[in-house]
């Protein structure tokens, strides 16, 4: 049910994009047709090609966006096996910057790995060096007879070497392993000493090995992502770079050679995945300080927020803070909040100090300037990320629910229930009249008060496989019984009818 | 369930009847009519008592207040001239112009409504009738059967006194109860006759006849955007009783328990007790007579003062919960429930059902409109206290919509006085436009939330809508 709520697409990443921009105003190659591949380059293609591996998963949201279930993309990318416990290398491309908009941030899921000719694995994420844009995955279950790549040393290369890059064609082509012979193009020291490549490579090299002229392993095609982040709607300077604006939390980058001399180090530990910083909350409701509003009180002030609503336990709370306070100053700066618009920078100020970090407010109260030290909590989830179960036999998704929910629907503080975020067009539970938002407070006369009641309720439906049960229900500020049947039910084919 | 989301309360009205009168026509033999006979009998006996009803409604919409001429239609159902017709015709009527079957036109007067059916009684002068105008008898709406062949007469989309034919299709068909434009409660006191004679906007508060002449139904329903032929009349039988409280003491007063029930069937064995009797308590209100009763959802009520309750399926609803209506307001009840498959007994004290109808009011200066807020708007909105008064509209380009007002606050200070009702708020709002006050801070509830806006009028605008740009 959950895969419907995703559109499918595919999409190739904006950086590869640039880098085909790239390509397209780059001068014609001037490599001469030879005669085919020196025998090295043969030998170390079929030395190696079980090494190659295509990478495909999902990017999905890191958030749900307001009002709508997010984007589903499929993405894939090329590998290289670099031992016998199933440890993969790979470009760090799918992996998204840190402290984007969790809603328009693509995250990656569901990775599998693909051999030619072979079922697929699965496989997780095991390191990340954002620095190098380089990740790692490992197999879940690694199969017998993986070889263990030897890497050549790294050799000072020129402009002129003889290189080729090994990936994998696409998926129509049971990502059978290719290899493009070429040459090294430029040479570059800064941030760190890397190689352009005279290839037009495709889609599936990205991650790929990269063999010396004597068919040796040197490095992998890694992509140096420019430092820059693309800000939000606005377009780059580096017009190669326009497609860059396209996706969120990525920034455009160069599909170089990155010799072995740059990872080795990491071949036996990868460095840890780290996650997206907690963000901090102060637990209010804002309103911003209108001119009028300022003219009225004759405030002599900037601007500044209106409290509007202090959430019950929340750090504003604590710290004393009341509906109708007027914060004016963070850190001692000036809040210059006249409108709507200007408060979501306030709030990502809040967000990035950290929970359990503390900053100092100033505030009006009755015309008199107040100080506050707020110490910051990290912020709940809210119903967009809200942890969901889905029942699959009912035909519904529920969440948990959260602080949004009862400020949004007056709810009094402390109800508890799980919210039905959705229901099944066709599910036993919409037939039953189940509506969304409805809060589900107890299953089969077993009382439900968070997600954990509800799995052991709809564990113990499937254990006594009733015809039809009863959930109790809040539905705005009425309560009512919401009888269903189940998939349980025998049919006339297990009945002992003639 | 897909029905009851498509339930449209047509918003033009009909007429019906329900007194004594005409009881001769009950002794007419059928023997030997045909069925054209019969239609021409029926005809003649009820249609000179149909009422063409033109009210002019007082309207509030996007924040202001106007007038609205609408067509319903009534049927006069006693010698004085009563006239039986739906409240969502005449409710908020200023002026009820009325045309009668010789086309004489009279005003009439409104003599009560009742909300909770959708019923209203409006009278005219009969010696100011003239000629061939004369009331129709009411029937029996117990004694109807599916399948019945009736007419439906009124004014659809204003034609007036036009003749449908048709036959009961349903006479139990149970809706729950809805609102009404206005927020007041209706329709939970009754299931409803469905007929597929053609009822359309305009016949609302007309009459259903069946072939001997008799009204037996008051038409008020339709499905006009999906549906074809699915009309629903109130059967006469709740209509004649509305009507006689109505006319004895202009309004009805009901009891209120603060419970919504629902039908055994099917929930019963989940809560332990057998199917043939009883209701399920599915919400009970809070600090309502039910809750201090300690009554509590998933109770079922087998007995109430001694007398047995049966809601099987949700058509048996309405009489249940027009039998705890009727109930005496301010008396002791007691009811028998189970509980986890024990008897309980619980004593509770009725209460008056609190009114749901609002008067709204236009701050023309301003550019919005305000209503008092009912106990039920409270609790639907979980509104904290007892102070304010709801906005029910905000007019485009206005100072108010300049200021960030919206629908649905509550403005519970207004420069820095405290609105205790709609009244206190009048006398403010003509204070400050009589000193033309030029900035006013408007405290508001959104929700659980506490704003602050300021109202910047200018007083030489139009209508409290903001001066175009350029405007000197």
């Amino acid at each position: 049910m959950r895969r419907r709520r995703y559109h499918h697409e595919k999409m190739t990443s904006a950086r590869r994009m640039v880098f085909g921009a790239a390509l397209l105003l780059a001068p014609a190659s001037a490599r001469a047709a030879g005669e085919g591949m020196s025998a090295e380059l043969r030998q170390g293609f079929a030395m190696h090609k079980g090494n190659i591996v295509a990478i495909t998963y999902t990017l999905r949201p890191l958030e749900k966006p307001t009002g709508g279930e997010g984007r589903k993309v499929e993405d894939a990318l090329c590998g290289v096996i670099v031992d016998a416990s199933g440890l993969i290398l790979t470009s760090g491309d799918p992996f998204p910057d840190l402290g984007g908009d969790p809603r328009h941030t693509l995250g990656p899921v569901e990775f599998k790995v693909h051999r030619a000719g072979r079922a697929p694995l699965d496989a997780e994420p095991v390191g990340l060096d954002r620095d190098l844009n380089l990740a790692w995955l490992r197999l879940k279950s690694p199969p017998a007879g993986l070889a263990a790549l030897e890497w050549a040393d790294a050799e000072r290369l020129e402009v002129g070497d003889e290189v080729a890059v090994m990936g994998v064609m696409s998926r129509n082509y049971d990502f059978a392993p290719v290899i493009h012979p070429t040459v090294v193009n430029a040479v570059v020291d800064k941030p760190r000493r890397m190689y352009s490549v005279d290839a037009h490579l495709n889609d599936f090299s990205i991650g790929g090995l990269v063999l010396s002229s004597r068919g040796k392993p040197i490095g992998i095609i890694g992509e140096d992502v420019l430092k820059e982040r693309v800000p939000d709607g606005t377009l780059p300077r580096n017009p190669l770079s326009i497609l860059g604006s396209m996706a969120q939390g990525r920034r455009p980058g160069y599909p170089m050679i990155f010799t072995s001399a740059l990872f080795a180090s990491q071949l036996g530990s990868p460095p840890p995945i780290e996650k997206d910083p907690k963000r901090s909350w102060l637990g209010i409701i804002m309103q911003p300080l209108s001119e009028d509003l300022s003219a009225y009180w004759k405030l002599d002030v900037e601007g500044g927020i209106i409290v509007a609503s202090v959430l019950d336990g929340s750090p504003a709370d604590k710290a004393g803070l009341r509906p109708a306070d007027i914060l004016v100053a963070l850190e001692g700066e000036s809040l210059r909040v006249r409108r709507d618009e200007e408060l979501p920078e306030f709030r990502r100020k809040i967000e990035r100090v950290g929970p359990g970090m503390a900053v100092s407010l100033e505030y009006l109260r009755q015309g008199e300037r107040h100080n506050a030290t707020v110490t910051l909590a990290e912020a709940p989830r809210t119903a967009v990320t809200a942890a969901e179960r889905e029942d699959e036999d009912l035909g519904l998704i529920v969440r948990e629910i959260t602080l949004d929910d009862i400020q949004g629907q007056a709810l009094e503080p402390g109800v508890t229930g799980v919210v039905v975020a959705e229901v099944d067009g066709g599910g036993w539970a919409r037939i039953g009249g189940l509506d969304a938002d409805d809060i589900i407070q107890a299953i089969g006369g077993v009382s439900v008060a968070n997600l954990e009641d509800f799995q052991v309720a709809m564990d113990r439906l499937r254990k006594t496989r009733p015809d039809s049960t009863v959930m109790f229900v809040r539905r705005r500020t009425e309560t009512l019984f919401v009888r269903m049947r189940t998939p349980w039910r025998p049919t006339p084919a297990d009945s002992s009818l003639p | 369930m897909r029905l009851r989301r498509r339930t449209v309360v047509l918003s033009a009205a009909a007429l019906l009847a329900l007194a004594p009168g005409y009881a001769c026509a009950r002794r007419t033999p059928d023997a030997g009519l045909s069925q054209q006979e019969r239609i021409y009998r029926a005809r003649d006996r009820v249609l000179p008592a149909l009422v063409h009803i033109q009210p002019v409604l007082e309207v509030f919409r996007q924040g202001e207040r106007g007038k609205v001429a609408v067509t319903g239609s009534g049927v006069i159902f006693s010698p004085d001239g009563y006239i039986l017709t739906n409240t969502h015709v005449v409710g908020r009527a200023q002026r009820l112009s009325c045309t009668l079957f010789n086309h004489a036109e009279l005003e009439a007067r409104l003599i009560g409504i009742d909300p909770l059916s959708d019923l209203a009684v409006i009278r005219v002068d009969m010696s100011s009738a003239g000629e061939g105008v004369h009331h129709a008898p009411l029937g029996d709406s117990s004694r109807l059967q599916a399948g019945q062949v009736v007419l439906a007469m009124g004014s659809p989309l204003g034609l007036a006194r036009s003749i449908s034919l048709g036959v009961i299709s349903s006479l139990d068909r149970y809706f729950p109860a809805s609102e009404l434009p206005g927020g007041a409660i209706t329709g939970a006191l009754n299931t409803w006759i469905q007929t597929d004679a053609a009822i359309n906007p305009g016949n609302s508060g007309g009459p259903l006849v069946d072939l001997g002449g008799n009204v037996i139904g008051i038409n008020a329903r339709a499905i006009p955007v999906f549906g074809e032929n699915l009309g629903f009349a109130i059967p006469i039988n709740l209509a004649r009783e509305v009507a006689a409280a109505l006319i004895a003491g202009g309004e009805i007063s009901r009891a209120w328990i603060g419970v919504t029930f629902q039908q055994i069937r099917g929930l019963g064995s989940h809560f332990g007790v057998t199917e043939d009797r009883g209701a399920v308590v599915g919400s009970v209100a809070r600090g309502s007579p039910a809750e201090q009763a300690g009554l509590t959802p998933g109770d079922v009520i087998t007995d109430i003062n001694g007398s047995s309750v049966v809601a099987l399926f949700e058509e048996d609803l309405p009489r249940l919960q027009k039998m705890i209506a009727d109930l005496p307001i301010g008396q002791a009840v007691s009811m028998t429930y189970m509980r986890d498959g024990s008897r309980g007994d619980a004593s509770l004290v009725t209460r008056a059902r609190p009114d749901a109808d609002v008067a709204e009011f236009e701050c023309r200066e301003w550019g919005f409109t305000v209503s008092d807020i009912t106990l039920e708007m409270r609790r639907q909105l979980r509104l904290p206290g007892d102070k304010g008064v709801r906005v029910t509209g905000v007019k485009d380009n206005s100072f108010a919509e300049e200021a960030g007002l919206r629908p649905g606050d509550v403005i519970v200070r207004l420069e820095g006085r405290e609105l205790s009702d709609l009244n206190s708020y009048k006398d403010l709002y003509r204070e400050m436009v009589t000193s033309r006050r030029g900035a006013l801070l408007a405290e508001v509830r959104r929700g659980r939330l506490l704003n602050f806006f300021v109202i910047k009028p200018t007083y030489d605008a139009q209508n409290g809508r903001t001066p175009p740009p350029g405007s000197p």
